[in-house]
């Protein structure tokens, strides 16, 4: 049996509510959701709560899952979803990304330090506002384009593309900073 | 897409910046919040090796096919006269075997962990298991579905507990590397 097959096998006895099956799946997918949790809502705790409420959100309406989408993608999706409602209600206003702020930030070629670490850009995009660091995230991390970032955040895609500019220069910033550099 | 070097670096990176790992107990209040598991289903799900499904409708048409006619038999449960036909036997035996099979896979896994409080447990599973074929025995003609649930579920439990410790030993393993990690940098 193909991986492929065994994880659709998985994934309609999900349907079926078999519990053993829904534990394979989450033992599958929870590091990965997780992590982008994580990053949307920069808390471990919250970031528990998402990765619950996701999973529960997953098997109340995987009947409604038919893999015009890989699963993966599907869920992705629904932690996003949920993450961005969280963010909302937290009064998270996407300040940096209202309508009419196009002032793009010409595109930098610049190299990074060779002693960057993914320790270093984790931290940098941890401490970068809220706004930026969800927009970074969703595109350099999660693979969305600016038109389905301006989908998931209610934007136009012209804003999504100038504060993801904004963002990535902003991280630069940071990570050339003292700490940053004193860390590494 | 051209992509500028920080975006290359995170690319190159990528698997790196999903290190972090859930709370130890978020899949036990992920399973209190959904419905009541569906009984009487199972399906062999790790590894791939095979597959089979035993139904309620199964054991029930059985159990009516055994009652209809009559049939008696010593079998491998059965001290005395049971209505415990063969075939349902057989298809019990399988799922001793299958389940069998799992915990022994699952404990091949965990061979330099202690195994001590893991296996008091299995023990005593294995005891309501005994016990719940001798009740099958016994059982009125009719409720011998419920008995056999109660196995199955006791059959899953015994694999779910170490996949479970499968489970958190891995993330303990991985905790510990990413730790060193956070040292190296």
């Amino acid at each position: 049996m193909t991986v492929a097959a065994n994880h659709k096998e998985i994934i309609e006895a999900c349907k079926r509510n078999d519990r053993q099956a829904q534990f394979e799946l989450y033992r599958l997918y929870s590091k990965a959701m997780y992590n982008i949790a994580l990053r949307m809502v920069k808390n471990s705790q919250e970031a528990d709560d998402m990765l619950q409420n996701s999973f529960v959100d997953v098997f109340t309406h995987l009947h409604t899952f038919k893999y015009q989408s890989s699963f993966g993608a599907w869920m992705k999706r629904i932690v996003i979803n949920n993450c961005i409602n969280f963010l909302r209600k937290k009064r998270f206003e996407l300040t940096e990304l209202q309508e009419g702020y196009h002032d793009r930030y010409e595109e930098e070629e610049e190299a990074i330090d060779h002693s960057t670490t993914v320790e270093a850009v984790k931290n940098a995009l941890y401490d970068l506002p809220e706004g930026y660091r969800v927009i970074f995230s969703l595109y350099a991390l999660e693979g969305y384009d600016h038109g389905e970032i301006a989908q998931i955040l209610d934007i136009s895609e012209s804003t999504s593309k100038s504060q993801y500019s904004r963002a990535k220069h902003k991280l630069r910033r940071i990570l050339k900073t003292d700490t940053y550099i004193n860390k590494k | 897409m051209e992509r500028d070097p920080l975006e290359r670096f995170i690319q190159t990176n990528r698997a790196a910046f999903d290190k972090a790992l859930p709370s130890h107990d978020l899949w036990s209040k992920i399973e209190e919040q959904l419905p009541q598991e569906r009984r009487g289903e199972l399906r062999l799900l790790a590894g791939g090796r095979r597959s089979f499904a035993f139904s309620v409708m199964k054991y029930a048409a059985t159990v009516l096919a055994i009652v209809s006619l009559s049939v008696f038999g010593t079998l491998k449960y059965v001290q005395s006269e049971s209505n415990i036909s063969p075939s349902l036997l057989a298809e019990i035996e399988e799922l001793q075997q299958f389940y069998n099979f799992e915990v022994e896979r699952k404990k091949s896994q965990l061979t330099s962990f202690d195994l001590t409080e893991v296996n008091a447990e299995l023990n005593n599973i294995d005891q309501v298991i005994d016990e719940l074929h001798t009740e099958l025995e016994q059982v009125p003609n009719g409720s011998e579905e419920k008995v056999i649930h109660a196995m199955i579920s006791n059959y899953q439990l015994k694999v779910l507990i170490l996949e479970r410790m499968l489970e958190a030993k891995t993330n303990q393993v991985n905790n510990t590397k990413e730790e060193k990690d956070e040292v190296n940098i």
